[in-house]
Protein backbone atom coordinates (compact mmCIF):
# COMPACT_ATOMS: atom_id res chain seq x y z
CA UNK A 1 0.00 0.00 0.00
CA UNK A 2 1.56 3.32 -1.18
CA UNK A 3 0.62 5.91 1.62
CA UNK A 4 0.89 8.83 -0.42
CA UNK A 5 -0.92 7.59 -3.17
CA UNK A 6 -3.34 6.70 -0.79
CA UNK A 7 -3.76 9.81 0.75
CA UNK A 8 -3.59 11.98 -2.30
CA UNK A 9 -6.57 10.25 -3.78
CA UNK A 10 -8.68 9.77 -0.78
CA UNK A 11 -8.49 13.66 -0.28
CA UNK A 12 -9.67 13.79 -3.92
CA UNK A 13 -12.38 11.62 -2.77
CA UNK A 14 -15.72 13.75 -3.91
CA UNK A 15 -17.44 15.39 -0.16
CA UNK A 16 -20.93 15.18 -1.21
CA UNK A 17 -20.18 11.32 -1.73
CA UNK A 18 -19.12 10.56 1.21
CA UNK A 19 -21.65 12.69 3.19
CA UNK A 20 -23.79 10.27 2.07
CA UNK A 21 -22.02 7.92 5.21
CA UNK A 22 -22.54 10.29 7.34
CA UNK A 23 -22.47 8.12 10.89
CA UNK A 24 -21.16 5.16 9.43
CA UNK A 25 -17.45 3.47 9.12
CA UNK A 26 -16.28 3.15 5.96
CA UNK A 27 -13.83 0.69 4.81
CA UNK A 28 -11.57 2.33 1.95
CA UNK A 29 -9.84 0.61 -1.00
CA UNK A 30 -6.03 0.42 -0.41
CA UNK A 31 -5.25 2.98 -3.12
CA UNK A 32 -8.22 5.51 -1.23
CA UNK A 33 -10.39 6.02 -4.76
CA UNK A 34 -13.22 4.05 -2.98
CA UNK A 35 -15.07 2.88 -0.35
CA UNK A 36 -15.55 -0.77 -0.29
CA UNK A 37 -18.20 -1.19 2.10
CA UNK A 38 -19.54 0.62 5.42
CA UNK A 39 -21.69 0.10 8.79
CA UNK A 40 -22.62 1.71 11.70
CA UNK A 41 -21.01 -1.14 13.58
CA UNK A 42 -17.01 -1.53 13.16
CA UNK A 43 -17.08 -5.10 14.32
CA UNK A 44 -19.69 -6.26 11.56
CA UNK A 45 -18.09 -4.28 8.58
CA UNK A 46 -14.98 -5.68 9.87
CA UNK A 47 -16.31 -9.36 9.87
CA UNK A 48 -18.12 -8.91 6.33
CA UNK A 49 -14.57 -7.48 5.08
CA UNK A 50 -12.68 -11.16 6.05
CA UNK A 51 -15.80 -13.20 4.92
CA UNK A 52 -15.14 -11.32 1.67
CA UNK A 53 -10.88 -12.24 1.80
CA UNK A 54 -10.05 -8.63 1.56
CA UNK A 55 -6.65 -7.87 2.69
CA UNK A 56 -8.00 -6.20 5.88
CA UNK A 57 -4.57 -5.26 6.93
CA UNK A 58 -4.05 -3.10 3.30
CA UNK A 59 -7.38 -1.25 4.36
CA UNK A 60 -8.22 1.74 6.10
CA UNK A 61 -11.28 1.99 8.79
CA UNK A 62 -12.55 5.30 9.35
CA UNK A 63 -15.78 6.91 10.65
CA UNK A 64 -17.22 9.58 9.22
CA UNK A 65 -18.91 12.06 11.51
CA UNK A 66 -22.40 12.75 11.74
CA UNK A 67 -22.42 16.00 13.43
CA UNK A 68 -21.08 19.51 11.54
CA UNK A 69 -19.00 20.99 14.31
CA UNK A 70 -16.87 18.63 16.90
CA UNK A 71 -15.43 20.17 20.00
CA UNK A 72 -12.62 18.15 21.07
CA UNK A 73 -13.55 14.59 19.59
CA UNK A 74 -15.80 13.25 21.64
CA UNK A 75 -18.16 10.01 21.58
CA UNK A 76 -20.96 9.73 19.39
CA UNK A 77 -23.59 7.98 22.20
CA UNK B 1 6.44 14.70 8.61
CA UNK B 2 3.90 16.75 6.58
CA UNK B 3 0.05 15.56 7.63
CA UNK B 4 -2.42 17.27 5.18
CA UNK B 5 -5.77 17.99 6.52
CA UNK B 6 -8.66 15.89 5.60
CA UNK B 7 -11.68 17.58 3.81
CA UNK B 8 -14.43 16.56 5.54
CA UNK B 9 -18.47 17.64 4.09
CA UNK B 10 -20.54 19.47 6.07
CA UNK B 11 -24.34 19.85 5.93
CA UNK B 12 -24.78 23.25 6.72
CA UNK B 13 -22.22 26.26 5.15
CA UNK B 14 -19.98 26.73 7.89
CA UNK B 15 -21.04 30.93 8.80
CA UNK B 16 -17.38 30.77 10.55
CA UNK B 17 -15.43 29.86 7.34
CA UNK B 18 -18.07 32.22 4.84
CA UNK B 19 -20.17 29.42 4.08
CA UNK B 20 -18.25 26.58 3.04
CA UNK B 21 -19.60 23.18 2.46
CA UNK B 22 -16.36 21.58 3.95
CA UNK B 23 -14.22 21.60 7.23
CA UNK B 24 -10.57 20.41 6.90
CA UNK B 25 -9.19 18.53 10.11
CA UNK B 26 -6.13 17.45 11.21
CA UNK B 27 -7.05 13.29 10.21
CA UNK B 28 -4.25 11.23 9.52
CA UNK B 29 -3.82 7.06 9.33
CA UNK B 30 -1.85 5.25 11.96
CA UNK B 31 -1.04 1.90 11.45
CA UNK B 32 -1.34 -0.05 14.25
CA UNK B 33 -0.26 -3.16 15.62
CA UNK B 34 -0.61 -5.86 18.57
CA UNK B 35 -0.87 -9.57 18.70
CA UNK B 36 -3.18 -9.59 15.59
CA UNK B 37 -1.66 -8.50 11.78
CA UNK B 38 -1.43 -5.07 11.73
CA UNK B 39 -4.88 -2.47 10.79
CA UNK B 40 -5.44 0.96 9.35
CA UNK B 41 -7.45 3.65 11.38
CA UNK B 42 -8.04 7.18 10.88
CA UNK B 43 -7.13 9.35 14.32
CA UNK B 44 -7.60 12.86 14.75
CA UNK B 45 -4.70 14.98 16.18
CA UNK B 46 -6.27 16.11 19.28
CA UNK B 47 -3.76 18.76 21.66
CA UNK B 48 -6.53 18.79 24.07
CA UNK B 49 -7.24 15.10 24.31
CA UNK B 50 -4.58 14.35 27.29
CA UNK B 51 -4.61 10.59 25.98
CA UNK B 52 -4.59 8.74 22.56
CA UNK B 53 -7.91 7.01 22.85
CA UNK B 54 -9.66 4.35 20.29
CA UNK B 55 -12.40 2.48 20.42
CA UNK B 56 -12.98 -1.14 22.03
CA UNK B 57 -13.72 -2.19 18.61
CA UNK B 58 -10.32 -1.15 17.21
CA UNK B 59 -8.53 -3.38 20.16
CA UNK B 60 -11.12 -6.11 19.30
CA UNK B 61 -9.44 -5.68 15.51
CA UNK B 62 -6.25 -6.00 17.11
CA UNK B 63 -6.63 -9.21 19.15
CA UNK B 64 -6.35 -7.08 22.23
CA UNK B 65 -7.75 -8.41 25.41
CA UNK B 66 -8.93 -5.68 27.97
CA UNK B 67 -10.16 -8.19 30.35
CA UNK B 68 -7.88 -7.31 33.47
CA UNK B 69 -6.00 -4.30 31.56
CA UNK B 70 -5.45 -1.35 34.08
CA UNK B 71 -8.48 1.38 33.48
CA UNK B 72 -9.83 4.54 34.82
CA UNK B 73 -12.95 7.01 34.87
CA UNK B 74 -12.44 9.60 32.43
CA UNK B 75 -14.89 12.72 30.63
CA UNK B 76 -15.20 12.70 27.13
CA UNK B 77 -16.51 16.12 25.21
CA UNK B 78 -19.71 15.09 24.94
CA UNK B 79 -20.43 12.62 27.38
CA UNK B 80 -22.33 13.87 30.15
CA UNK B 81 -20.90 11.20 32.97
CA UNK B 82 -17.45 9.71 33.11
CA UNK B 83 -16.50 6.31 31.07
CA UNK B 84 -14.28 3.94 31.40
CA UNK B 85 -11.13 3.99 29.83
CA UNK B 86 -8.86 0.37 29.72
CA UNK B 87 -5.46 0.84 28.52
CA UNK B 88 -2.90 -1.32 25.99
CA UNK B 89 0.20 -1.22 24.74
CA UNK B 90 -0.02 -1.24 20.84
CA UNK B 91 2.85 -0.32 18.43
CA UNK B 92 1.92 3.17 16.13
CA UNK B 93 3.13 3.47 12.74
CA UNK B 94 2.62 6.71 10.56
CA UNK B 95 3.84 7.55 7.00
CA UNK B 96 3.56 10.13 4.33
CA UNK B 97 4.62 7.40 2.42
CA UNK B 98 7.26 9.11 1.05
CA UNK B 99 9.84 10.19 2.86
CA UNK B 100 9.23 9.57 6.38
CA UNK B 101 7.83 7.12 8.62
CA UNK B 102 7.76 6.56 12.49
CA UNK B 103 6.68 3.70 14.81
CA UNK B 104 6.87 3.38 18.23
CA UNK B 105 5.20 1.45 21.19
CA UNK B 106 3.20 3.45 23.69
CA UNK B 107 0.11 2.57 26.12
CA UNK B 108 -3.07 4.34 24.40
CA UNK B 109 -6.75 3.95 26.24
CA UNK B 110 -9.75 2.31 24.47
CA UNK B 111 -13.32 3.16 25.31
CA UNK B 112 -16.82 1.64 25.02
CA UNK B 113 -19.05 3.24 22.33
CA UNK B 114 -18.34 5.12 19.08
CA UNK B 115 -15.92 8.30 18.76
CA UNK B 116 -16.27 10.76 16.00
CA UNK B 117 -12.82 10.31 15.47
CA UNK B 118 -10.16 8.25 17.18
CA UNK B 119 -7.97 10.88 19.21
CA UNK B 120 -4.20 11.16 18.60
CA UNK B 121 -3.36 12.98 22.16
CA UNK B 122 -1.04 13.99 24.06
CA UNK B 123 0.01 10.74 25.86
CA UNK B 124 1.12 8.35 23.65
CA UNK B 125 1.22 10.55 20.46
CA UNK B 126 2.12 14.25 20.75
CA UNK B 127 4.34 13.86 23.66
CA UNK B 128 6.95 12.24 21.10
CA UNK B 129 6.24 15.03 18.01
CA UNK B 130 6.53 18.76 17.70
CA UNK B 131 3.14 19.33 16.03
CA UNK B 132 2.41 23.00 14.58
CA UNK B 133 -1.15 23.18 13.08
CA UNK B 134 -1.41 25.24 10.24
CA UNK B 135 -4.67 26.48 9.09
CA UNK B 136 -6.15 28.31 5.54
CA UNK B 137 -4.56 28.18 3.28
CA UNK B 138 -2.19 25.36 3.77
CA UNK B 139 -4.50 23.27 6.30
CA UNK B 140 -1.78 20.97 7.25
CA UNK B 141 0.31 19.69 9.97
CA UNK B 142 3.56 19.49 10.40
CA UNK B 143 5.04 16.40 12.56
CA UNK B 144 8.66 16.22 13.96
CA UNK B 145 9.96 13.98 16.34
CA UNK B 146 11.21 14.88 19.69
CA UNK B 147 14.75 14.28 20.33
CA UNK B 148 13.15 11.68 22.56
CA UNK B 149 11.58 9.91 19.84
CA UNK B 150 11.32 6.74 21.54
CA UNK B 151 10.92 4.40 17.93
CA UNK B 152 12.41 3.71 14.91
CA UNK B 153 12.36 6.17 12.46
CA UNK B 154 12.63 5.42 8.60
Amino acid sequence: MDMRVFNENRRRFPPEELQKYAGKYVAWSPDGTSIIDSDEDMTRLDERLKAARYDVSEILISMVPMEDLILGGGLVD
Amino acid sequence: MRVPYMPVPVHQPVPSLGGVLVRYRPVMAVRLTASAPSRLFDGLIDSRADDTVFTDSVATTLGIDLQGAEDRSVHLVGRPTPIRIRYAPVQLLISDGDQETFEWTAVVGFVSGRLHYNLLGQAGFLQFFDCSLRGEPDYEALLAPKASFPGRRH
